[in-house]
């Protein structure tokens, strides 16, 4: 253990030294609690659970689920009742796929998958699983139709792991809007399944998994017959010193690439580019890197940071689909402590704080541009700025530039939106509980 | 079910009730759940009402757990949630009232102020301190509370990786302020 971390655990122990006991905890009396019960009984279902919904939204429909069809009844044939905000609506796709957030079972997803209105942030459907099952991740074609949900059964924190998947395919203005299927996918006995990504005609399905056989492999399946179509994988040593895939997964617009990101030694984030028409089985051999990022952000006494990807976290990068460009989140403190000012009014020369998104090559690693930087004032920048998003060509994204927090009381601090060049548009935040872009796929 | 009172929290029948499950539950991990508080918010009593408003909240929802496993990362997510919210309220506070900066006010020091502290140890805090909220919250979950990445990337609402690199930036960060204030 270095010096650093017994210093951090000694003085971390002595400031909680003397907090050895906790007070009375006064639950409330028996007739309270029956009243409490019967009023949130009494309230609808979307009320319950997703005091975030849009109000427009509360009548959508729950839906029964087969065992193999799926019928997904939505609120309004498909049709959003309001318009997209003037100059946005061909920037970004339509409709996402979202694991709506429920703060009782945080840890392990939702029992419905919910399809939003990416500008309006209208409900328009609502998928719940089969019953016994829990969906805990998303991904998405480049479509703007198809998006394969992970389910798992019965899922136990911390770690629930998918083990089936289902796609959604939308066919806006008609009715169903949206239908549902179990792909036939099964992974290889004691295998664990992590980041999955669509292929951009839906056809194909990528998969990162992790097992004792092979510690992180990556596998190709035919979304229409579940048939294993290829796979590559890296031994542990080769991972050690360049780094493990760690959830990152998406596909170039060709069809033909995948990128992926691992996160290595020296805190280096690495995105890699794999053509999927390669023959050989080697993850790390046979991609490319891209784009990294490495040592940690400088940080002075003062704790101020210039503008840089990822701040005081790894960073939210995205390959864009046309594989030339890499996006990603930027955040800097210029007013730290020593600059802080308490007046209500920042002082009148910059720089502030600030969020933004920066956009390199990925054919140098340079940096070619800042897509967006706003200046979020005097209170120091905190992030992740995370993308979940990018447009093929990179000029424009969707995102958080600040997260507020998971309850409804700190989700008026969420700044979510398109970024595009020199400009953020706030939209309506999915109704999610994470940054987690496994949780949101569009 | 309508005019029936399905209100299991108080029935003893049940396997694990709203009662039995959020006290045992208080029992066990609320001094774990106030130390977190503490550290984010440099204040006891500060660090107790969160505490108690995330197991309040437990207990509101408690019918709706698919488990009762999931209730302490549930809390966990609510402590870490109010302590947030409490930064965030100090803040607009101290611009409102043209107190003293957020970092420095007498609250988020009285933690200190109750324990006798070594120059050193108070040198490790104010480090600590000046590390972003979020990187601060990984480095105190993942690496002094020992919680897993996975509850850890859970309870923040970010993704593993995430949490990883936060934690590993966050002693490299505080490894070159320590470093540097002693040069």
């Amino acid at each position: 253990m270095s010096g650093v971390e017994d210093r951090t655990r000694a003085a971390l122990d002595a400031v909680t030294r003397q907090v050895d006991s906790a007070p009375p905890l006064p639950l409330p009396p028996p007739p309270e609690r029956a009243a409490a019960r019967r009023r949130w009984h009494a309230a609808p279902p979307w009320r319950r659970w997703a005091p975030w919904l849009v109000p427009a939204a509360a009548a959508a429909a729950v839906i029964a689920v087969a065992v193999s069809l799926v019928i997904v009844k939505d609120v309004s044939a498909g049709q959003p009742a309001s318009p997209a905000p003037a100059g946005v609506q061909n920037t970004a796709p339509r409709y996402y796929v979202a694991i709506p957030g429920d703060m009782a079972n945080a840890p392990v997803g939702a029992p419905d998958a919910i399809v939003g209105d990416t500008f309006t942030g209208q409900l328009l459907a609502t998928v719940p699983a089969p019953a016994g099952w829990t969906f805990i991740s998303v991904t998405a074609a480049a479509d703007d139709r198809a998006f394969v949900v992970g389910a798992a059964y019965d899922p136990q924190p911390p770690a629930p792991v998918a083990t089936r998947w289902y796609l959604i395919r939308l066919t806006p203005g008609s009715t169903p809007f949206a239908t549902v299927r179990e792909l036939p996918v099964s992974l290889p006995a004691a295998t664990r399944a992590g980041a999955v990504g669509l292929s951009p005609d839906g056809t194909e399905l990528a998969m990162i998994d992790h097992s004792a056989a092979a510690p992180v492999a990556l596998r190709l399946y035919a979304v229409a017959t579940g048939a294993p179509l290829h796979v590559w994988s890296s031994s542990a040593a080769e991972m050690r010193k360049s780094g493990e895939p760690e959830g990152y997964l998406s596909w170039l617009s060709d069809g033909r690439q995948l990128a992926f990101g691992t996160f290595g030694p020296a805190l280096r984030v690495s995105l890699r580019l794999l053509p999927v028409d390669d023959p050989g089985h080697d993850l790390l051999a046979d991609s490319q890197p891209v784009w990294f990022t490495t040592a940690p952000d400088t940080v002075n006494p003062t704790g101020e940071r210039p503008f840089s990807c990822g701040g005081s976290f790894a960073p939210s990068a995205l390959v864009t689909g046309n594989g030339t460009t890499v996006v990603c989140g930027a955040s800097a403190i210029f007013r730290s402590q020593a600059g802080f000012d308490p007046d209500d009014a920042c002082p009148a020369v910059p720089p502030w704080n600030a969020e933004g998104v920066l956009e390199y090559s990925a054919a140098t690693g340079k940096l070619t541009r800042t897509l967006y930087r706003g200046e979020s004032g005097c209170t120091p920048s905190d992030g992740p700025v995370e993308l979940l998003w990018t447009s093929a060509s990179g000029d424009a994204a969707i995102g958080y530039v600040d997260f507020g927090g998971l309850t409804a009381t700190m989700r008026p601090f969420i700044r979510f939106g398109l970024i595009t060049a020199g400009k953020f548009t706030p939209l309506p935040a999915p109704p999610t509980i994470t940054t987690d872009p496994a949780n949101t796929a569009w | 079910m309508s005019g029936v009172d399905t209100d299991t929290r108080g029935d003893p029948s049940s396997a694990v009730n709203a009662d039995s499950g959020v006290t045992g539950l208080y029992q066990a991990h609320a001094v774990g759940l106030i130390k977190l508080a503490v550290i984010m918010l440099g204040d006891r009593t500060a660090a107790e009402d969160v505490t108690q408003d995330a197991f309040f909240g437990l207990y509101r929802n408690w019918d709706r757990l698919s488990d009762p496993v999931n209730a302490l990362a549930y809390v966990r997510a609510s402590v870490l949630n109010g302590c947030r919210a409490a930064l965030r309220q100090r803040i607009r506070g101290a611009r409102r009232d043209r107190a003293a900066s957020w970092h420095a006010t007498p609250a988020a020091e009285s933690a200190e102020s109750a324990v006798l502290l070594s120059e050193e140890h108070r040198e490790v805090l104010a480090a600590v301190r000046r590390l972003p909220d979020r990187q601060r919250e990984a480095l105190v979950l993942r690496f002094y509370l020992g919680v897993s990445e996975e509850e850890t990337a859970r309870a923040m609402g970010i993704s593993r990786g995430t949490v990883k690199s936060a934690t590993s930036r966050a002693l490299a960060a505080l490894g070159r302020m320590l470093t540097e204030e002693e040069s």
